[in-house]
């Protein structure tokens, strides 16, 4: 394992700046300081994905530093011409994990190695389809103002806490603590056995 | 949101949402990081909320798409306001339309006639149709070149654009067709 790279900002110091709508065009300019702007605001979200596809959560955060380290040099080389947050950023890096796993399994048996992909069958698109509705009741039963709260985060991905807190006129602990019930009740819906 | 605890203890489920949500406290995060480096059962956990976090993200934009439709549906015919409703409209059938296209093709018969549109058409439109040549032959002692279509009855309208190009002024070059002077016996009357 290499020694881990550090870029990414401190976030004990409370909220990132607030990324404004030049930032993505200064950091594409090759603005330090925008690049750390976007690395603070959109750095957690990376790293999720990279747990959820069983990063190990050191490596996790290594690989989110390596990915940003990449995509700036990708803008200093000129080939990077548009900045899509945190879209570019969780493919890059996803693409960094799926590089380190085929390493690591060079050695193991074509059987030790996941199954490809399969296609989705009709049943699948039926279970989607009922997982969707399970999910807009359970959305719908929320109170107003905490649905409002909760589609403004995932709405708007690129929203920092503060940022939505500004825009709903809620307290940034109050709209934490709404996104976390909301999420509960999603993810009872999402886990009910089918009927 | 949470408060801090030893290293040691496992991280309750609340704090491994609360971290992938980011909602943690910085001092709550740190802990909870360290530990699910040497625990391989909260290291499972944090995997299967990061995954939900990655789920709920991907099916958002369809969770939307299934609470707001994508457009109202407007009426095409208002109720009239204080009267009586409107009766129920007929709906025409498949031979409505029929008639309706027939109606058109009639129409443009009609209005290519006398050559109107002569000049939207291409050389290759220009070129008469067999019947068309056939009569300039029958006609080889007209002066004025016209042609003329044989068939005395209105033709049926699928051969109107035919027959109005029959009607239409022949074009210099139709004479040149007429390389075989000696009606064709398929048109001698």
């Amino acid at each position: 394992m290499s020694a881990p790279l550090r870029i990414m900002p401190s976030r004990d110091e409370g909220s990132p700046p607030a990324e404004g709508a030049d930032t993505i065009g200064a950091a594409l300019a090759g603005d330090g300081a925008a690049w750390s702007v976007l690395i603070a605001h959109h750095s957690h979200r990376v790293q999720v994905a990279l747990l959820a596809r069983g990063v190990p959560i050191e490596r996790a955060r290594e690989l989110t530093q390596e990915t940003w380290l990449r995509l700036m040099e990708r803008q200093r080389a000129g080939r990077l011409t548009e900045l899509s947050l945190p879209g570019l950023a969780i493919v890059q890096a996803g693409f960094l994990a799926a590089n380190e796993r085929r390493h690591s399994n060079r050695h193991l048996p074509a059987a030790a190695l996941p199954e490809p992909a399969t296609r989705r069958t009709g049943e699948d698109e039926v279970l989607g389809k009922e997982r969707i509705g399970r999910m807009v009741r359970a959305l719908d039963a929320c109170p107003p103002g905490a649905r409002r709260v909760f589609e403004v985060v995932y709405d708007h991905p690129e929203l920092a806490y503060a940022e939505v807190a500004a825009q709903v006129g809620l307290s940034v602990q109050r709209v934490k603590q709404i996104v976390f019930e909301v999420r509960k009740r999603l993810r009872a819906a999402l886990e009910e056995e089918p009927r | 949101m949470s408060a801090a605890r030893p290293a040691e203890a496992h991280a309750s489920a609340a704090d491994l949402e609360l971290y992938v949500i980011d909602a943690l406290a910085p001092a709550t995060r740190r802990q909870v990081e360290q530990h699910v480096a040497t625990c391989d059962r909260c290291a499972l956990g944090l995997q299967a909320e990061a995954v939900l976090e990655v789920t709920l993200g991907q099916l958002w934009s369809e969770v939307q798409r299934a609470r707001r439709p994508v457009a109202a549906v407007v009426p095409l015919r208002p109720r009239r306001s204080g009267g009586a409703p409107c009766p129920p409209m007929r709906r025409s059938g498949p031979l409505g339309g029929l008639a309706a296209a027939a109606i058109a093709v009639l129409f443009i018969g009609w209005w290519t006639d006398g050559g109107r549109i002569d000049s939207l058409r291409s050389p290759s439109a220009l070129a008469p149709p067999p019947s068309c040549a056939i009569t300039a032959l029958f006609h080889e002692g007209a002066s004025d070149d016209r042609l003329v279509c044989i068939s005395e009855a209105l033709p049926s309208p699928t051969a109107l654009a035919s027959w109005a190009t029959c009607a239409a002024p022949a074009p210099a070059f139709a004479s040149a067709l007429c390389t075989d002077r000696s009606p064709p016996s398929a048109v001698q009357q």
